[in-house]
């Protein structure tokens, strides 16, 4: 089994010997399970906290043909965890910097893997069907969902079941789980239990500040437009931009009398900086190359299908299989229902539908099942063609007996089927105290 | 020069610099430098660890580097330790790196041990028995990590934990509703719910409507809501001062946010019991978490039993001068509780006689006001096994993940007594072993050991591996993290065995006694 100066001998008792709990002991084969490792092709998505975890853990445990996408550069702030990079690669591409010094480090000739520099959607369904096994760790939730529906998509399409196997982290907390499209629950099918960024009214942010993150916002989302051209975007990595919206923040904060803003702060807020250590992504990137090993070589059983890691208050997990959800858009083959006011324009509706928790997309559009565009965000003509439909109430513009609305969005590589429930009054309900202030 | 904000932001967002400086003051021992020595070290380089020290005498060999990133073929020959060190090292320059190469831990006296302030042990380690007692005297934590297959454990062998920055996930607010001081009953009285315009009414603090209501109940001999009936019908008292409850902001979040924020004032169970420790100590002997304990108690006792206020108040619909002058009433009482706290451990402190620099230390003051009622505190044990461990594993049925516990444990035994590894042709003096020094101790009239149990015993000797790289690194993960909690003195630790079973994903933890 030895192939360069690491050999095998760390995985071998495992592959050499069928455990009692293997529950296909006579199907299970040495040869086959070495053939396995050296021919299973993985690709891991992303290469930050847990992915150079996850790159160095395939690497010791006999997989040979590895990919690895990410968009990102590598910042001064992955240091603290992300041990593949050095103060000299801050700037330069994470997948490329990741693969250069794990090929080095391990020293196999017959170790091959392959960076890719851009973003998962720069690829398609033809790229994908060619892995065996996905492991994915990543911070976006837009990115999962999107990967998540191709694997399905692939699923359906083309009866090939690729395992996805994802991962995440926060602080001292992570969660792993093994999705087989078609079979499991899929990424989607759990969406709600995705926490929700924390938001502030705008009449707060911009009538009655009372804590720091509101001040904050106040400078971030009213001001900033304000004082700077449209193209001149909010960059969280501009430290001249960052040190302007603290100032801001600051002479907001102390013209109120509120305490606590904090450079730190301000960044956390506009960033919505996530907490992150290396013990927890070795954690959860250990638990999915874990079950990666196992589906590969057959020698175990692999987890069914998540797993919920605690590490804040003494040790806690959670295992437990998560059921589909029926009226999943990307695994089941059901719709959403949506409820809708009588009164409510599309614009309204559209404003709603961005922020459910159970839908989250960013610029959707939107289209009857019986072809009617109701709004198209592009290209700019039909935008132009459908945007006087935003201000017409939605019930003027469908027949919820018959039709249901499609939406997609440019993040998701699938179209959600939503059938309204229109309740409540046809005319908006005045706001006594609002007339009464007048 | 790296700025340190910049670079550990992630995990200052988590234990601040406060956690950060106690982190850089630690100096660790590791004891072997093997694949699960090398994943929890890479753990602590990163964030920052003030000093490790790594004890090896083994050379680099081939074998050693098939499950263990930080060992490289330029190593072979060269001595473990040192490798590991040197290969640690260059993942961060804050960070101070030493070893030993020394043949066997017995030689090594108290003053060596002395040095460290945590000490962990990977896998086995000749002497351990000794080791533990020593470390156990001289009052030094020890962690000890395994790894064999797709099993893993940690034990936390301390005799002592004490957290005052727990970060408990708990989101109840301590806002003394039911016990207003003057200053905030007259910024309560300042409000005449009735004669305020539509406006002002929608903006009033929920918590001068909890204050008013409580007045009412007590004015009626009623007890403050604690029962899920009373506070429904708390819940219609609220519901019945707003003028319209579909609209006001204020009376809407009263109505919701009832459930955490209005708690009677009291000394909760738990630090009333950490309290009664406190009076059975010899003070003049112990450390200043139990000094700051008594003094809380004598600060309690002149203040109607309360302890200090946080003096931290929830975001709440309001405007911003209401909301303000809300919170300057609540940080000025919570300083003068922080000051009269003070005088209490400057007393104490005086009459123990107590020369420490630290005793009146502002920061440390502040942080056990802020937290004096979610303190934690825990006794510890070096036994290695409970009753209750094997009887869990007696429990008929397929599997049970306490095997696992004892499969490693009695691998611990095995290395002591043959100085390698079990393997699968050892099965059965590896099972007289266990049914000798685990079973029969704690159930006498046991005849034979269950199959389900030789079945684990089966998977652990099969799989002899304790380099398996994905068990050495999610074991390493752990280690790392409540290394991290003990040196930055917050988050609660592991109390005190923890067991993952990668097969099917599970984990299960005991305390042993």
């Amino acid at each position: 089994m030895v192939e360069g100066t690491r050999d095998n001998g760390s995985i071998a008792p495992l592959l050499e010997h069928v455990g009692p709990y293997n529950e296909f002991p006579e199907e299970y084969q040495l040869q086959s399970a070495i053939e396995a490792l050296k021919s299973v092709k993985v690709l891991v998505v992303g290469a930050g906290g847990l992915g150079c975890e996850i790159l160095k853990n395939l690497a010791l445990t006999g997989f040979k043909n590895i990919q690895v996408i990410d968009m990102d550069t590598i910042d001064m702030s992955n240091l603290n965890r992300q041990f593949l990079f050095r103060p000299d690669d801050v700037g330069k591409s994470k997948a490329e910097v990741a693969t250069r010094f794990i090929l080095e480090r391990i020293g196999d000739p017959t170790l091959n893997i392959v960076p890719y520099y851009g973003k998962i959607q720069d690829k398609d369904m033809e790229y994908y069907k060619q892995f065996n096994i996905v492991v994915c760790g990543l911070d976006s939730v837009m990115a999962r969902r999107w990967l998540n529906a191709t694997l399905v998509a692939i699923a359906q399409k083309l009866g090939q079941v690729i395992p996805l196997i994802d991962g995440g982290t926060e602080g001292f907390r992570g969660q792993s789980r093994v999705i087989l499209p078609g079979f499991t629950s899929c990424y989607e099918c759990t969406l709600d239990m995705v926490p929700q960024k924390v938001t502030y009214p705008v009449c707060t942010i911009a009538n009655t500040p009372r804590v720091p993150e509101h001040c904050i916002e106040w400078a971030s989302v009213l001001q900033w437009p304000k004082h700077f051209s449209a193209h001149e975007k909010f960059d969280g990595d501009n430290p001249d931009h960052v040190d302007w919206l603290y100032a801001t923040a600051l002479s907001r904060a102390k013209e109120f009398g509120i305490p606590g803003v904090t450079r730190s702060l301000t960044l956390g807020v506009v960033k919505n900086i996530i907490p992150a250590i290396a013990s927890t992504n070795a954690i959860i990137a250990a638990s999915c190359t874990n079950e990666a090993f196992k589906i590969a070589t057959d020698a175990n059983p692999f987890l069914n299908n998540y797993m919920m890691y605690s590490g804040d208050d003494s040790i806690f997990t959670y295992t437990y299989a998560h059921t589909k959800n029926v009226n999943c858009p990307v695994c089941g083959d059901n719709f959403k229902e949506v409820k809708c006011q009588r009164w409510w324009t599309l614009e309204k509706f559209i404003d709603v539908l961005i922020n459910l928790q159970s839908i989250q997309l960013q610029n959707p559009s939107l289209s009857t099942t019986n072809g009617v565009q109701l709004y198209f965000r592009a290209p700019p003509e039909l935008e132009q063609l459908t945007r006087e439909n935003l201000s017409i109430k939605l019930i003027d513009q469908i027949n919820p007996a018959t039709e249901q609305i499609i939406v997609t969005d440019p993040n998701l590589p699938i179209s959600l089927n939503v059938k309204v429930v229109f309740e409540g009054p046809d005319k908006e309900p005045q706001d006594i105290n609002y007339l009464l202030r007048q | 020069m790296i700025d340190k904000q910049t670079k550990y932001d992630r995990q200052l967002r988590l234990w601040a610099n406060t956690g950060q400086d106690n982190l850089e003051r630690c100096h660790l021992c590791m004891i072997n430098a093997d694949a699960t020595a090398s994943e929890t070290l890479k753990n602590l380089v990163l964030p920052g660890l003030g000093k490790f020290t790594i004890v090896d005498a083994g050379t680099v060999c081939p074998g050693d580097l098939s499950g263990n990133f930080f060992l490289t073929e330029a190593d072979l020959g060269k001595n473990r330790a040192e490798a590991l060190t040197r290969n640690l090292l260059e993942l961060n320059p804050d960070v101070e790196g030493k070893w030993v190469a020394e043949q066997s831990i017995d030689s090594l006296d108290a003053q060596f041990w002395d040095q460290f302030d945590m000490v962990i042990i990977s896998n086995y380690v000749k002497g351990y028995d000794e080791l533990v007692q020593l470390l156990w005297r001289q009052d030094i934590p020890l962690l000890v990590a395994t790894t064999m297959g797709y099993y893993g454990s940690l034990h936390v062998i301390r005799s002592e934990t004490t957290v005052v920055e727990t970060h408990h996930p708990s989101q109840r607010f301590q806002l003394f509703l039911d016990k207003p001081w003057p200053e905030l009953q007259q910024f309560v009285d300042s409000f005449d719910l009735e004669t305020l315009d539509e406006t002002d009414h929608a903006q009033v603090p929920y918590i001068v409507i909890y204050i008013k209501l409580l007045a009412q109940l007590r004015a009626s001999n009623s007890p403050i809501p604690k029962t899920y009936q009373q506070k429904q019908h708390f819940k219609t008292l609220i519901e019945s001062l707003s003028r319209d409850i579909s609209q006001e902001t204020n009376f809407i979040e009263a109505s919701s946010s009832l459930f955490r924020t209005v708690l009677e004032t009291e000394i909760p169970p738990s630090v009333v019991e950490i309290m009664k420790i406190a009076s059975k100590l010899d003070l003049t002997q112990t450390s200043l978490f139990w000094i700051y304990v008594k003094a809380l108690e004598n600060f309690a006792s002149k203040n109607e039993g309360l302890l200090p206020l946080p003096g931290t108040l929830p975001d709440m619909a309001s405007n911003t001068a209401n909301y303000v002058q809300l919170q300057k009433i609540y940080h000025q009482k919570a300083i003068k509780d922080r000051e009269a706290f003070a005088k209490e451990v400057q007393i104490l402190s005086a009459s123990l006689g107590r020369e420490e620099a630290d005793d009146l230390n502002l920061d440390l003051i502040s942080s056990f006001c802020k937290n004096s009622n979610l303190l934690y505190v825990s006794k510890g044990s070096y036994k290695q096994v409970s009753e209750q461990i094997v009887k869990d594993c007696l429990v008929p049925g397929k599997y049970n993940i306490s095997a696992v516990y004892l499969s490693l444990l009695n691998t611990r035994y095995y290395f002591n007594i043959f100085g390698s590894l079990p393997s699968i042709k050892d099965l059965e003096s590896f099972t007289q072993l266990a049914f000798d020094v685990i079973f029969k101790p704690y159930m006498s009239s046991i005849s034979d050991i269950p199959e389900s149990v030789i079945l684990t015993f089966t998977d652990v000797l099969s799989h002899n591996t304790n380099s398996y790289h994905n068990l050495a690194s999610f074991i390493g993960g752990i280690t790392a993290q409540e290394v991290l909690k003990i040196a930055t003195a917050q988050y609660i630790p592991l109390d005190n065995v923890f067991v993952f079973d990668g097969i099917v994903s599970t984990s299960q933890k005991w305390k042993i006694e």
